[in-house]
């Protein structure tokens, strides 16, 4: 399961997993866990999609309904989400969208 | 040990190599244990450098409490510096990030001990072994700062 150190974290994801309109998004981090490497791929790489729409909407002046920042919760969800699929056995597919980046 | 790296690549060599080495890239002229609020969120809180969240505080915020799963984020592999250091490059484009490092066992003030996170291989924390007040926490965050070593980030000058 993913376990997330803060509930924030799990928040934050289906802020922006809604804002996305990423309906697989939010089946995976609702069921919290995932099951084959396609999905793995999937969840590593709409984290740093996340990633970029925070950033852009940082850059648009959008607030984030959390007093903290966008880096600092997609820092805590980057361990949270790649501590998950490292234990999953899902390191290669992360790396590699890691490595896309 | 190279004193200047071109990409987050040039140091897979040298991560790998000093075994106990633990780093964070670092924006150029920012702090490398303490926060100003430039380098936080609007709202984020930051009491004397310290972000507030990143820490076991008492409700009062006078105090830090020990706590082995919280405290300032460390990298232990050249692997989990890699993302780090790609995601604060994402953050602060056409910044230079320069990356501290300090060995593991080094001399670090009593106090504080570095942990690993239970849930992230190659993911550490600084963490406080002892209630003490954040003004006295900050005290060992620029003493430890002051004994860090720094690889210099390029940026797009070389």
């Amino acid at each position: 399961m993913i376990e997330y150190k803060f509930k924030e974290e799990k928040e934050y994801i289906n802020h922006y997993a809604q804002k996305l309109n990423d309906d697989k998004a939010l089946e995976l981090i609702e069921a919290g866990i995932v099951n084959n490497s396609s999905d793995a791929l999937y969840l590593s790489k709409f984290f740093w999609r996340m990633v970029d729409s925070s950033i852009e909407d940082e850059d648009s002046g959008i607030e984030l309904p959390w007093p903290e920042g966008a880096e600092f919760w997609n820092e805590k969800i980057m361990n949270t989400l790649s501590g998950y699929l490292d234990r999953a056995g899902y390191e290669s597919e992360w790396d590699s969208v890691v490595d896309e980046q | 040990m190279i004193e200047q790296f071109k990409t987050i690549n040039d140091l897979s060599a040298v991560i790998k190599e000093y075994e106990g080495m633990l780093s964070r890239p670092t924006r150029r002229l920012s702090h490398p244990t303490l926060y100003r609020t430039r380098d936080v969120g609007k709202k984020e809180k930051v009491i004397k450098g310290v972000r507030v969240k990143d820490w076991f505080l008492s409700e009062d915020e006078k105090w830090v409490l020990p706590h082995n799963q919280m405290g300032l984020s460390f990298s232990s592999t050249y692997k989990n510096l890699k993302q780090v250091y790609k995601l604060k490059e994402k953050h602060n484009p056409g910044k230079v990030l320069d990356i501290y490092w300090v060995l593991e066992k080094a001399d670090i003030p009593p106090g504080l001990k570095f942990e690993p996170d239970l849930s992230k291989q190659g993911h550490y924390f600084l963490t406080v072994t002892e209630q003490m007040l954040l003004e006295k926490l900050v005290e060992k965050l620029k003493f430890m700062a002051q004994r860090m070593s720094v690889i210099k980030g390029a940026g797009k000058t070389l």
